[in-house]
This record gives C-alpha cells, structure tokens and sequence, in this order.
C-alpha cells in the first residue's frame, strides 16, 4: 500500500515537471523567435540597401563642386554576399546598392546634382569625387 | 478544489497572452520597416539651397538669373531633375521649383504647378502626396535695392518615398 502511495507520488512529480520543462522550453522558443524576427528585420538587406542608396544619393546632393569625399562602409559591407562583385554603382544620376541577390538588382535612388561624379572603392570606403 | 485544472487554465491564458504580445511586436516591426525612408524634406531642402547658389551670388541676384528660364535652368545651375531610376518615374515631373525675387517669378515645370502647389500649405496630410519647402531671404537685386526672395521647391518621390 505504502509502495503503490510513493509510485503514485512519483509518477505525480514527473509528470508536473516534464510539463513545466515543456512549458518553459515553449516560452523560450517562442520568445527567441520573436527576438530573431525583430533583429533581421532592424538588419535586413533590403532596408540596408535602401539607406545606403539614399544617403549616397544625398550626399552627392549636398556636395559642391571640387570636393572629395569619404564614406566608411564598412558595416554595410559586411551583409554583402560574395557573389555581389560591384555593390554600389554610380552612374547616370543614380545610385545602385545591391547586397544581396534575393533584392533583385538592389534599390535605386536618383540624385540631382548635375556635376560629374568620380566614385572609387578602397577597403570599406566610398570615395566620392565631385568634378 | 481542481489545482492541476487551475494551473492548466492559467498556462493556457499565458499562452493566449504571449500570442497576443507576438502579433503586436511582429505587426509594429513589420509596419514600421516596411515604411519606406523619407528623404524629400532633406531632398527639398538641398535643392533649395542648390537653387538659391544658383540665383543669389554674395548676397546679390546673380546674372544666370537675369538670363534664365524653364529651358537652359537645368544646364546653368548644373542640376538634372528628372528621375530615372525606373521607367514609372519618368512620366511625372518628380520636382517643381518657383523662385519669387520682387515682382519677377521663376517657375521650373510651370505646368505642374497645379499638382504640386496645393499641397504646399496643408500640413494635415504628408503621405502619398508631394511635399513642400519653403525658403526665404533678403538680398540685393541688379540695382542694389533690397529685395525679398522666396523659394518653393515640390518634391513629389511618393513611390520611392511615402508608398
């Protein structure tokens, strides 16, 4: 009687504790996926691709003639996929920027300034001339 | 009184609880990266003060004002105003500008005006439509007179923009 009482008990507390454990592992996943879905979209190509175009496109804008200038890159530069061998291009009045191959020939954005733009890059820099 | 029942129950609205919490945060995210950057405030106001380089030169209304108009405007004050990044952008006029020096008026792309100068003061409402800057100032005109300048410029750009 007294034995039968403790396997009861037993089988009792095993089951409260796969059930919390299954519990708690849920709420970690759950929680975790969450926190991945919220981190790639802050850090996706794509919006990557987008800012960068615009803040080139801007810059170019802003700049006067007979200036030189420098944009470090070097993070952006990072979510770049190998196959991608031109990631920024400049040409016509406008600026590509394509990270990735999903983006499907990257994001284009057109900038006004009607000088004639030079553009080099050297490690994780973008080197703007503006003739 | 069923403890294991109850305990079950609160798990279940925990849950329930959590989902909730997933949809808001995935929503929020979702809705707040799929907004496209907005650049034409800064974009308008660049182009205003490109504009005002062009036409005012120390504090005077330069000579590429006396002699400028909707056809050589581009080439003088070294600016190319057409988009073309895609085929869709080139149909409309992507910019408009209106110079106002005294009595004379300069208008690039005088036949957009009706699209874009309506917008230019109604604050109510900056999505899907062009949006505006203004600037003004003083300066000297051809005969050293004291004169005020306003400068419009509409950027239109929703697609890349606003959408």
């Amino acid at each position: 009687m007294n034995f039968q009482h403790y396997l009861n008990m037993r089988n009792k507390i095993g089951e409260i504790l796969i059930e919390d454990l299954i519990y708690i592992i849920l709420v970690i996943v759950f929680f975790s996926i969450l926190f991945l879905f919220v981190s790639r979209q802050g850090s996706n190509t794509a919006l990557l691709e987008e800012r960068t175009a615009k803040q080139i496109a801007l810059t170019i804008d802003a700049a006067e003639v007979g200036t030189q200038i420098t944009i470090n890159l070097e993070k952006v530069l990072e979510k770049k996929q190998e196959e991608i061998e031109r990631p920024i291009k400049i040409d016509n009045n406008k600026v590509n920027v394509e990270l990735s191959q999903d983006s499907k020939g990257g994001y284009t954005y057109g900038y006004f300034n009607g000088n004639s733009i030079l553009y080099k890059m050297e490690g994780g820099n973008l080197i703007l001339e503006i003739k | 009184m069923n403890k294991r029942g109850d305990e079950r129950i609160l798990s279940l609205y925990w849950f329930v609880i959590f989902v909730i919490i997933a949809i808001a945060v995935v929503s929020g995210v979702y809705i707040f990266f799929s907004d496209p950057l907005d650049t034409r405030q800064i974009e308008g106001s660049i182009l205003a003060d490109k504009v005002i380089g062009c036409f005012v030169e120390q504090g005077k209304l330069s000579e590429v004002y006396s002699g400028i108009n909707g056809g050589n405007f581009e080439e003088k004050c070294k600016l190319v105003l057409k988009d073309e990044t895609k085929e869709a952008y080139k149909i409309e006029d992507q910019y408009y500008i209106e110079f106002k020096a005294g009595d004379r008026t300069f208008k690039y792309k005088e036949e957009s005006e009706s699209r874009f100068e309506p917008f230019c003061d109604k604050e109510e409402s900056k999505k899907n439509i062009p949006i505006c800057i203004k600037k003004k100032l003083a300066v000297l005109d051809e005969t050293g007179e004291l004169i005020f300048v306003e400068v419009l410029i509409g950027v239109r750009k929703v697609e890349q923009n606003a959408i």
